[in-house]
């Protein structure tokens, strides 16, 4: 296990990977963490701060680290560049002990630690040994934390035999050696998740320990991923790994206590685990292919169609709830921030344009295989909405329905209820009228068209799709998933079904009819905004539990649409 | 010998000659001949009553062709046979029944014309038992063709005769024998027999009996005492009256005899066979004859001028898969191949368009077929009509990827104005070249040095286009994150297996040579080794050398990248219609 995690430590690329590890384990160390990594630059030389009795010492000390990725060399020692951990060091003695040291810990001994993923190399070691014993005094000493050390401390404190059992350790293990096959990987990673988030009836410091352990492994699966070139099962497990820790931060909604602040300190780890590894999969797998046509329909290496379709349907789905955390993340913005106000509206056009392109150059995406896939369709359209782009909502949904009605009339590849992949290779297993009516008995794919045609005002998209209704799929149940009582205890982990289903919708009602009875079904059903991320302002993490959990997204979230008439007294909570 | 004979008359005497003369027939050892005269001796002798034995002889669907080997043997027995009149017509005329619909059922009647040949009196007792004893009407035609070989005068009377019969199935069989029947050379019996015709034609209205008068005008047609126009007179009132039986006798004549056909009969018949219905592909057939041999002749515009009539009138009822013979003619002529396909495929009917496709498809040929455009189709040449014709081209032929973009690369050379080549131009790239990059960019880098400078910069920004779309592609690297699972890549490898497998049964059941053939699956090695019998019993060793083959096919790119696209635009382009 410590060689897993040393290589984990090893590969870590940037400063802030480790700084997301360090807070964690130093609390776990038992040391009180006053100064966490803030986002740009360091505090004068420091990026960690925490005090405490360590190593069975009987002296409160104040540690104060400097990290750095990777091994020591000399450029990463001493040269202009801005990492140098020299002159940190220096910044360290002569700027952050004088002037930023908190008061209550002004004249506590000082232990400034040189932390990094990997080691001193021997070519550079002189150098820092001669720099520590010259530095060194009475008060200020220096300590090496290494890989190994750091990889020793994980071991000790989150991973060790008590703490993480015999069975969660092999799974982990199994994770890593299958993750080039991200199905397997995936399987192992999410038996491990659960088993660690299985504590419900377990005391404080337990769940904050599991948050921990569920974080470590995440980053270990994440650095392994990387270096193994496929951060599939990394995604779809820093999904699953947010989504289970959630459940854990849901049962502090409504506390203050110390407990409930390292819980959601130890979920802030996560979600930084989450954010890194979905904005690597984007960057550097996704994003630049978009604007290439058919580039990343041909890069699913595959002849056949449906696992193109299937393919790049998750891919757009995942690009836009990027995009829904961005916008997330963007309405907690300071105001007067206009650098990172700046910088989010960028990252929001990119996702934006990101999507026209991805629909533009790879044509699969104008006709889902499965209702199903009507999930991602809401993920995209629910950020386009928050982009301010109804055009291009409109376009690809007329689109869809064009194509999704043509393909019904001919008995061609039209979208279907079907789950099982072999059954979908064989789709349409016959072109008769009852094969058609059989497979297409319920959905959601049409009746979200017609929703979204209502609240654009496109009456000619809402006439298709009740056309199709009333002529073509009289058959077909069309309807909504409503959140009830039952889904907080289920939504994050997906432990058995709950919800309601609105069904049948109708469409042979107005456009605003038809807003105003599901709106009207929200002020029914208020379960939605009893949902803890919703209570808490955390709403992406319901469309990351729809998007992983393959659940339709409630309505509530597109409460912001509701026109004047039907606007309820109170503002909607949770509304995108 | 002797012990042949013996063994047959013992075979007789318990029942099972038949039996005894079908294995005697797969006895290499037995001489067909020596079979035969071993039965006519027997017969002869009294031994065993041939005519009553055969006419035992029954007919299945799974082994008809021993029944056809076993009653050959007794077609080759009856000329020579002494028999009673009336069981010899009985058996004939039931083995004539027990042979079915099956092309050579009728062959037994050349034996019987031949058993009546033997004397004069055998077609004359023939008929009095035809006509007074109840014997099958089936016998009728053959009667009266012995007969006419003996005293053809006579016989042509009797015909006459029957020709004015009440029943309707005399008259069509004495009509059908007038045909056959052989006719004295003298002028003016055939004047005669063309009267009796007129009068048939003008005093009947049965399908079958006209069937039969067209048959025998035929026959006069080709006689070079008769004027042309008297003779095709009759024809056209026959034509006009009858239904499908007189039009498929039409086109056995356009097809079998079309090259002996007088100018004015042919028209004749092609203006009555574009009527032929749907349904009878039989006549069908005969008519594809037809046009096959004019397509080689200068009147090879009529041939295309009634084709084109056919499968507009049927409107893709009647695939171009029926014309077959005419197909592989045209496809295997370049130059007609290109005015065929320029002329309907600018003419843009579905079935026309089709029937461009089903001719390079012809056989199920896979080889893509080079074709061009004939300049002399073009008129005058609008740009929006080449644009069609390319669309079309593609919509028909896009499963022949070359054959397409050698017509839309020619189609160029005759683009009045740079709006229609960059409209062609773009075809050429999307769909053509998109999806078939290897086989498209061979036929654009082939015609480079042929063409016009023009067309040359049209094919290289094309070329061009296609590297930069290539580029962009190669320039991903491998994404293994948007890989399928191993389970979904084996549940498609397994779906794909199970197509091919069903695909190779439902081909094998269509082939000739699995019902030709004993199979034997062979498990290992790289070649089998059986022995085979020679004469004397000797076994003989043979090794037969294993040679594998496979096919290689280019599937579109957009076959699996957007399956939906690809086929809404080509059913986009196949029904598009020309608005004049």
């Amino acid at each position: 296990m410590r060689l897993i995690l040393r290589q984990y430590l090893a590969s870590l690329r940037e400063r802030d990977e480790l700084d997301a590890v360090l807070p964690d384990l130093l609390s776990q160390l038992g040391l009180t963490v006053f100064s966490r990594p803030g986002r740009g630059t360091r505090q004068d030389g420091v990026d960690v701060a925490a005090v405490g009795k360590l190593m069975g010492s009987t002296e409160e000390k104040v540690y104060l680290y400097s990290i750095k990725p990777g091994d020591l060399g000399r450029r990463d020692w001493d040269s202009s560049s801005e990492q140098s951990l020299r002159p940190s060091l220096n910044q360290i003695r002569d700027a952050y002990i004088p002037n930023r040291l908190p008061v209550e810990h002004r004249g506590k001994k000082i232990v400034i630690c040189i932390c990094l993923g990997g080691v001193v190399l021997e070519q550079i070691r002189p150098d820092v040994e001669g720099f520590i014993s010259r530095e060194s005094t009475a008060d200020v000493t220096f300590e090496e934390w290494n890989g190994d050390r750091l990889a020793a401390l994980i071991e000790e404190r989150f991973l060790r035999e008590d703490l993480l059992p015999t069975d969660s350790r092999t799974m982990l293990r199994k994770a890593l050696a299958m993750l080039d096959e991200p199905d397997s990987s995936y399987g192992y990673f999410a038996a491990l998740v659960k088993s660690l988030s299985a504590v419900d009836d377990a005391n404080h410091s337990a769940r904050i320990r599991s948050l921990r352990q569920i974080c470590i492994c995440l980053w270990v699966l994440y650095a392994w991923g990387r270096d193994a070139g496929n951060l599939e099962s990394p995604y779809r497990s820093s999904e699953l790994a947010l989504l289970c820790a959630w459940h854990v931060v849901g049962l502090y909604a409504s506390k203050k206590s110390k407990s409930a602040v390292a819980v959601r300190d130890a979920f802030q780890s996560i979600l930084q685990a989450y954010m890194a590894v979905s904005s690597e999969y984007l960057a550097d797998r996704i994003l630049p292919h978009v604007g290439k046509r058919d580039g990343l329909s041909s890069a699913v290496s595959s002849g056949c169609a449906l696992d193109v379709n299937r393919k790049l349907f998750d891919i757009i789905g995942r690009v836009a709830l990027k995009g829904l955390w961005l916008t997330w993340s963007g309405q907690h913005l300071d105001p007067t921030d206009k650098v990172r106000i700046e910088s989010h509206k960028k990252g929001q056009q990119e996702c934006h344009r990101a999507i026209g392109a991805l629909i533009s150059n790879n044509p699969t995406l104008l006709l889902p295989r499965t209702d199903e896939q009507a999930i991602d369709i809401w993920i995209v359209v629910a950020f386009l909405s928050t982009a301010d782009a109804p055009t291009d909502i409109q376009i690809w949904l007329k689109e869809l329905i064009e194509r999704a009605i043509f393909a019904y009339r001919i008995h061609g590849i039209y979208p279907c209820n079907l789950n099982s992949y072999r059954e979908l290779l064989e789709h349409p297993r016959e072109k008769s009228d009852a094969y058609r009516k059989e497979v297409t008995g319920g959905s959601v794919l049409y009746p979200m068209i017609a929703f979204w045609a209502a609240v654009l005002g496109d009456d000619a998209l809402y006439a298709d799709v009740a056309h199709l209704a009333k002529h073509d799929m009289p058959h077909c149940s069309f309807q909504f998933w409503f959140p009830d009582e039952t889904s907080e205890m289920h939504f994050y982990r997906n432990t058995e079904a709950h919800g309601a289903t609105l069904a049948p919708v109708t469409l042979e009602q107005t456009p605003q009819e038809l807003l105003e009875q599901l709106f009207g079904e929200c002020d029914q059903s208020p379960h939605f905004r009893e949902l803890s991320a919703v209570k808490m302002g955390f709403w992406p993490i319901v469309l990351v539990a729809c998007r992983h959990y393959r659940l339709p997204l409630p309505l509530h979230l597109f409460e912001g649409f509701r026109t004047s008439s039907a606007v309820p007294e109170e503002e909607p909570s949770g509304s995108i | 010998m002797d012990d042949l004979r013996k063994r047959l008359a013992e075979r007789a005497r318990s029942g099972h000659l038949l039996e005894e003369v079908q294995s005697s027939l797969c006895n290499e050892d037995v001489e067909e001949d020596k079979l035969i005269d071993a039965l006519s001796v027997l017969h002869t002798d009294g031994q065993i009553d041939i005519v009553q034995e055969f006419a035992n002889l029954k007919n299945s669907e799974k082994q008809a062709y021993l029944f056809f080997e076993i009653r050959g043997v007794f077609e080759k027995l009856l000329p020579s046979l002494q028999a009673p009149i009336r069981e010899v017509m009985d058996c004939v005329a039931a083995l004539y029944n027990e042979a079915g619909n099956d092309g050579a059922a009728g062959f037994i009647f050349n034996a019987y014309q031949a058993f009546c040949q033997q004397e004069a009196s055998i077609p004359v007792s023939a008929l009095h038992e035809i006509e007074k004893a109840g014997a099958s009407l089936d016998i009728l035609t053959p009667t009266l063709v012995a007969g006419a070989e003996i005293n053809a005068e006579y016989w042509l009377g009797e015909a006459y005769r029957l020709i004015d019969s009440t029943n309707v199935e005399i008259r069509r069989r004495a009509v059908f024998a007038l045909g056959r029947m052989a006719w004295p050379s003298a002028p003016e019996a055939l004047v005669t027999v063309l009267d009796r015709l007129r009068t048939v034609v003008d005093c009947n209205d049965d399908d079958e009996t006209l069937s039969s008068a067209v048959r025998t005008i035929g026959r006069l047609l080709t006689n070079e005492l008769f004027d042309d126009s008297r003779v095709c007179d009759v024809l056209s009132s026959a034509l006009d009256k009858g239904g499908p039986l007189t039009l498929h006798a039409a086109s056995d004549l356009f097809g079998f005899e079309g090259a002996k056909m007088p100018k004015l009969a042919l028209d004749i018949l092609m203006t009555r066979l574009r009527h032929v219905a749907p349904e009878n592909t039989r006549t069908i057939e005969h008519i594809d004859f037809g046009i096959k041999r004019l397509l080689g002749t200068e009147d090879r515009e009529l041939a295309l001028d009634l084709l084109e009539a056919i499968l507009i009138a049927h409107d893709s009822a009647t695939d171009m898969e029926v014309f077959d013979s005419a197909a592989r003619e045209i496809r295997s002529n370049g130059d007609l191949l290109n005015k065929v396909a320029t002329r309907w495929l600018l003419n843009g009917h579905e079935a026309l368009c089709e029937a461009v496709y089903s001719i390079v498809h012809v056989g199920g040929e896979r080889r893509n077929v080079k074709i061009e455009v004939d300049a002399s189709e073009l008129g005058d040449g609008d740009g929006v009509w080449l644009i069609f014709a390319a669309r079309k081209s593609i919509g028909f032929l896009f499963w022949y990827p070359v054959s397409a973009a050698t017509f839309i690369v020619s189609l160029l050379e005759h683009a009045p104005d740079g709006e229609t080549a960059a409209a062609l131009e773009e075809l050429l790239f999307e769909p053509l070249l998109i999806n078939y990059p290897n086989e498209v960019r061979g036929v654009l880098e082939g015609a480079v040095d042929t063409v016009s400078k023009e067309v040359r910069k049209r094919l290289g920004n094309a070329l061009q286009r296609l590297e930069d779309y290539l580029e962009d592609l190669r320039s991903i690297d491998k994404i293994p994150e948007l890989m399928p699972s191993l389970e979904e890549r084996e549940s498609y490898h397994r779906h794909q297996q199970e197509e091919m497998t069903e695909s190779y049964k439902a081909a094998e059941q269509k082939s000739v040579f699995a019902n030709l053939f004993a199979r034997v699956t062979l498990l290992y090695g790289r070649r089998s080794i059986h022995y085979v019998r020679g004469p004397g019993d000797e076994q003989k060793r043979m090794e037969t050398p294993l040679t594998s083959h496979s096919v290689a096919m280019a599937f579109p790119r957009q076959l699996h990248l957007d399956p939906f696209g690809l086929e809404y635009m080509l059913r986009v382009m196949r029904v598009e219609k020309r608005r004049e």
